[in-house]
């Protein structure tokens, strides 16, 4: 007897159909996995025995041959346990033909019960694209599920609640979609609760309105990781579709909350300084995302950036260039997408008290330029934005002075960000940072006063070529904060001094 | 281009005699060339390594000629001997002239005026400051500044030489085809084009600890005085400070903070001999008898009120950003963006990190 049943798989953040065909013939008892499975779609000959045993059905004594169409794809992982449980029930007339209008995903347990499986929503959102509706997933991924609207989710907990389901004696309603809303988390860190700093916080607030990277410079104890920290508390609500971006991505790293089932604030991550490569962009015997890829449409924090390898760093220019980032492993080349916002911090020297008044500093010249050396020039030249932090005084760290909290600079970048989103658009980028040059030319223009202040800086500072279009799509982002249409010399002047760090004197 | 004297001393400078055996040799030919003749030479050849006259005969002239102005071509380098007119005569009255200088950049700087100008190399900002200011009034009356190309203070007085158009000499303690501090490599190449780099050794020589120190005398004895920024005890300064009182230069020393490391030195050599003690570039220039040139009129800048407010605040001194915001009573896109117009205007200076400071 032959059965075909629907399953779904994941290349990358795509998902693709399986036919799972399931062929009994007369014979001595034998059961063959064919087409290219991996070891875990090999060992779901054991798991999906048991089940069926285990729910007080039967599985057939005869010669088994499971097919999963297409044969040149590499299949991966145990979510296709269920289809071919239920396929083979199909085959030995345990359950009704009506069991091929749906699509089936989920890990079986040796009980029957069924196990929660990673990506279910990119893989739900793809088979939606190709038409079809009806769909039979884990109970643990219904929250997940719930967020995809126009088609039916039924969400199952055992492997005979789907069959009975399946043949027309159980009723069960489709999961209930979930109306996305954004949530106002409270965050531990606010920037009330930093004393002190106002250059710093000034910085990072044009940082977020405009998408730009940051790096922030100064001694041990300054508080460079608590204001990093408070980044997440003056980011711009997310909207649903870049909610279901990073969702998709989460779902696939397997790092999803299945309580909440969907990323609602966004994602600040903060690798440690050992990771590797593969830990940051991506990788490793499935190709998952990494974690500039986890960061996407958030915040990545880099805290004593020039600790983390050298290759490391290095891999972070392309995706900072392109917000994608590529994965090619012998499995295949996946592309996920890696748009964040680069929250850099460092000491500026080795022992840290490089310039400090209190301290003095115990490094050559030599181990200075060496530790500032491993950030390499194209690489800073990613980064807009470049910040002095200072040890706070004991007199401000008392003092009762009342700073502004983050829920007013949040209404100042949401303010910002609306105004970007107008300009750009119908263009695939959404903040001043992501600017072309021709977008530049178009957006930036400076009135002669600004021209000439820019002028006398690149003479006096002697800054780069390269310094100019940073300087100029800052002031572009300033402006917008001060909801100016066009750009001041006040701008541009505020932008220049966002610009140290380019050349310690030594 | 060079004389048979020139090649002659040239020559002799590669056999790596001591200073003392040099003078004998110069003292007991009447034309150091004469070691191309053979009987004006028999003299001296104990006195130097055996075989090395011989040589002479073997190559010949021309030879040694190439032999020992090859690797200066291929750098481009200029050898100045004890025995060439452009050999500077205030070099020759120290006790050990260098017999040959390795040059490169404007060789006429020689005979300008020198005003050496040395200090630590982890200064402070108050001597980075002082270093820069007074180098452009030096450099500015016609004074060509000699340094030594190290960090700190050398870089500060090459790099504001450059920037106010003057002329420097940096004077380096290895051979001219590797410059040391690595860093300062960009830095040399600029001097050649607006100065001369000056080398008693020949290319690919390495430095030496012993030849900085070594390197010092030629700063103190190229220039008419020195100026002493910052010091440490027991520094290449300080050292610097006591061959030039050998040689009967002028010592200018700054004096600092008597509780600042960087200022320990300076401070003793103050203590010692209280003539040296200098708090203008003026009381240089008098005493180097070099007339001052006349000062531009500055034109008044016209501040606006908040930038007058901002100026006000900062005469007391330095001020962090935080503390200015505070005083002046502003937000700090504001505040960013009038210190950064100030900056510009040459008003103020941000000092390390987020502190500011009015331009000394």
């Amino acid at each position: 007897m032959l059965s075909k049943i629907y399953s779904f798989g994941l290349n990358g953040l795509n998902g693709y159909k399986i036919d799972v065909e399931v062929d009994i013939n007369m014979g001595l008892p034998a059961y063959d996995v064919v087409g290219l499975p991996d070891t875990a779609v090999k060992e779901s000959k054991e798991r999906v025995r048991s089940a069926i045993k285990n729910s007080l059905l039967k599985f057939p004594t005869n010669r088994i041959t499971v097919n999963l169409a297409p044969a040149n794809t590499k299949k991966e992982g145990p979510s296709f346990d269920l289809a071919i449980a239920i396929s083979i029930l199909s085959a030995s007339e345990q359950v009704k033909a009506t069991s091929k209008n749906y699509v089936y995903v989920g890990e079986l347990g040796l009980d029957g019960s069924i196990k929660a499986v990673r990506g279910i929503l990119p893989l739900l959102i793809s088979a939606r694209e190709k038409g079809y509706t009806k769909f039979i997933v884990p109970n643990a991924n219904q929250k997940e599920a719930s967020y995809i609207t126009g088609i039916s989710v039924y969400a199952m907990d055992t492997l005979a609640e789907v069959v009975s389901f399946v043949n027309g004696e159980l009723n069960k309603e489709p999961v209930k979609n979930n109306v996305w809303k954004v949530e106002h988390s409270s965050f531990t860190e606010d920037f009330s609760r930093v004393k002190g700093q106002q250059a710093v916080k000034r910085a990072m607030e044009i940082a977020v309105s405009g998408g730009h990277n940051i790096l922030m410079a100064g001694p041990p104890g300054a508080g460079k990781t608590m204001l990093a920290r408070c980044v997440p508390s003056i980011l711009p609500d997310l909207t649903f579709d870049e909610a279901l971006e990073i969702t998709k991505i989460h779902s696939i790293a397997g790092v999803l909350d299945p309580d909440k089932g969907v990323i609602t604030s966004r994602p600040f991550r903060s690798p440690h300084h050992t990771a590797t490569n593969v830990a940051l962009t991506g990788g490793g015997k499935d190709a998952k995302p990494g974690e500039i890829s986890l960061a996407h449409n958030g915040v990545l924090f880099l805290d004593e950036m020039p600790e983390y390898s050298r290759s490391c760093l290095e891999t972070l220019r392309q995706p900072l260039e392109d917000g994608i980032i590529t994965v090619s492993r012998a499995s295949g080349s996946y592309e996920y997408p890696a748009n964040f916002i680069l929250v850099a911090s460092m000491n500026p020297c080795p022992c840290g008290n490089y310039g400090s008044r209190e301290l003095s500093c115990s490094c050559t010249p030599a181990q200075i330029s060496k530790y500032l050396k491993k950030l390499s020039g194209p690489l800073l030249d990613r980064i807009d934005i470049k910040v002095d932090v200072d040890r706070v005084s004991f007199v401000s760290l008392r003092g009762e002075a009342n700073e502004e909290s983050s829920f007013n600079v949040k209404q100042r970048v949401d303010a910002a960000r609306k105004i970007q989103a107008e300009r750009f658009k119908g263009t695939n980028i959404y903040c001043n940072a992501k600017m072309n040059s021709k977008q530049i030319k178009e957006y930036c223009k400076l009135d002669p006063l600004g021209e000439q202040i820019l002028q006398q800086a690149f003479d006096k500072f002697s800054m780069s070529a390269r310094g100019y279009t940073r300087i100029l799509k800052v002031a572009r982002t300033i402006a917008d904060l001060a909801g100016e249409k066009d750009i001041l010399a006040s701008h541009v002047a505020e932008a220049i001094s966002y610009r140290n760090i380019d050349k310690i004197q030594l | 281009m060079y004389t048979q004297n020139d090649i002659a001393i040239m020559y002799l400078d590669t056999l790596g005699l001591t200073h003392k055996h040099f003078t004998e040799v110069l003292k007991i030919l009447k034309n150091p060339s004469d070691i191309f003749i053979n009987s004006a030479r028999k003299n001296i050849i104990d006195l130097l390594p055996s075989g090395s006259l011989e040589r002479l005969d073997i190559l010949g002239y021309n030879s040694v000629e190439e032999l020992v102005t090859k690797d200066l071509e291929k750098f481009n380098i200029t050898a100045v001997t004890i025995a060439s007119s452009m050999y500077p005569d205030i070099l020759k009255n120290i006790a050990d002239p260098p017999v040959v200088l390795y040059t490169k950049g404007d060789i006429n700087l020689l005979s300008k005026n020198k005003i050496g100008i040395v200090g630590t190399r982890t200064p402070t900002n108050y001597g980075r400051d002082v270093a820069n200011k007074f180098t452009k009034d030096l450099s500015d009356a016609g004074l060509v500044t000699v340094s030594g190309l190290s960090y700190g203070i050398d870089t500060c007085v090459a790099v504001s030489t450059l920037e106010a158009k003057g002329k420097t000499i940096a004077v380096l303690a290895g051979g001219l085809d590797n410059v040391y501090p690595a860093q300062n490599t960009e830095l040399s190449k600029k001097i050649e084009q607006n100065g001369l780099l000056v080398s008693e050794y020949r290319p690919y020589v390495r430095p030496r600890q012993y030849s900085f120190i070594r390197r010092n005398r030629i700063i103190s004895g190229l220039s008419l005085g020195v100026f002493v920024v910052e010091a440490g005890r027991k520094s290449g300064a300080t050292s610097t400070a006591a061959f030039c009182l050998e040689q009967n230069r002028e010592l200018f020393v700054l004096p600092g903070n008597i509780t600042s490391p960087q200022s320990y030195g300076t401070n003793d050599l103050i203590n010692e001999m209280p003539d040296c003690f200098t708090i203008t570039s003026s009381q240089i220039l008098d005493r180097l008898n070099i007339k001052p040139k006349q000062t531009k009129k500055q034109t008044k800048l016209q501040l606006d009120v908040f930038s007058l407010k901002i100026v006000e605040c900062l005469k007391n001194g330095e001020l962090h950003f935080d503390e200015i915001c505070k005083q002046v009573n502003s937000n700090a896109s504001e505040l960013a963006s009038t210190l950064t117009m100030l900056e510009i205007l040459g008003v103020v200076k941000k000092s390390t990190s987020n502190f500011y400071q009015l331009v000394f």
